[in-house]
């Protein structure tokens, strides 16, 4: 069983250490996909040959795609109410759910690059095909962390590792993952829709 | 602890959203109004999945202090960065 250290304090409401870890490295995070968004809106602003949105890039199966990654935060959610409830049948099935979800994201991403690559449309390529595989790379670069993290906690829900007691390194994995979905939001509307 | 049947409500809002987002991709007439609509519906799922799913709304008010106070300060290097004085200057 881990152990739990709790912040006492009332500024982070008796936050445990390892969420309290996860929400500081979250926002950093967040702050490096900031960039990378404001660097393409600053270069797309100041005269960067830019298509028109739809273009060039397959946004109806990128729609689909985001859909996918939305039920998997709903898949997640629930994951963690059924670890909270002690229900360690509907965990394991949320959770597999999640990781289907989360590969099914990445097989369509890694099959529209191979589709651009088929075109000779590389990072290389332009400075609207460097932001796009830019902001899009870097995003399932933290899907795959993920997928990898859910298999990790997967493993140890059949081993019987996680309860209604202990079950922080779940919270920490549905953090994560929420905010992996979080930021597609952001890349899907400046990258694709805009 | 929130209500379990929010979750089911946001999850419902995401995809409508998102839809909604998909239908004012195409409408190229709008304009401005289009990626204001967008950038709105944007930050409004954002939002959503901050304070629901990842239970911000129930945290301390300094986790809420650190994850927001980012966003004004990107806001302003984005308004101060997007046009390249330099550029202009040249062009």
């Amino acid at each position: 069983m881990e152990q739990v250290i709790v912040m006492e304090d009332m500024a982070f409401k008796n936050i445990a250490f390892g969420k309290l870890g996860i929400w500081v490295f979250l926002i950093i995070d967040g702050l490096s996909f900031t960039a990378i968004l404001i660097a393409a809106s600053y270069l797309r602003a100041n005269g960067a040959p830019w298509p028109q949105p739809g273009q060039v890039l397959n946004v109806p199966l990128t729609a689909f795609n985001t859909f996918a990654l939305l039920l998997s935060s709903y898949t997640m959610m629930n994951a963690l109410e059924a670890v909270k409830a002690g229900d360690q049948k509907k965990f394991i099935r949320d959770l597999s759910w999640t990781l289907f979800l989360g590969v099914l994201f990445l097989s369509i991403q890694a099959f529209e690059y191979r589709h651009f690559i088929a075109e000779h449309f590389l990072p290389s390529s332009s400075i609207y095909a460097g932001c796009f595989f830019g902001a899009t790379g870097f995003h399932g670069l933290h899907v795959l962390s993920g997928v990898i993290f859910i298999l990790y906690v997967l493993i140890g829900a059949l081993k019987g590792r996680f309860n209604v007691a202990d079950h922080l390194r779940v919270e920490t994995l549905t953090l994560f993952w929420h905010f992996v979905d979080l930021m597609w939001m952001l890349v899907f509307t400046v990258v694709y829709l805009l | 602890m929130q209500n379990k049947g929010s979750y089911v409500y946001v999850a419902i809002w995401l995809f409508m959203f998102t839809a909604l987002e998909i239908l004012l991709y195409s409408q190229a007439g709008l304009g401005v109004w289009r990626t204001w609509g967008l950038l709105t519906l944007m930050t409004s799922k954002a939002l959503m999945v901050a304070l629901v799913y990842m239970n911000l709304r129930q945290e301390g008010w300094a986790l809420r202090v650190a994850f927001f106070a980012p966003i004004p300060v990107a806001i302003y290097f984005l308004l101060f960065m997007l046009y390249d004085a330099a550029y202009l200057w040249r062009s």
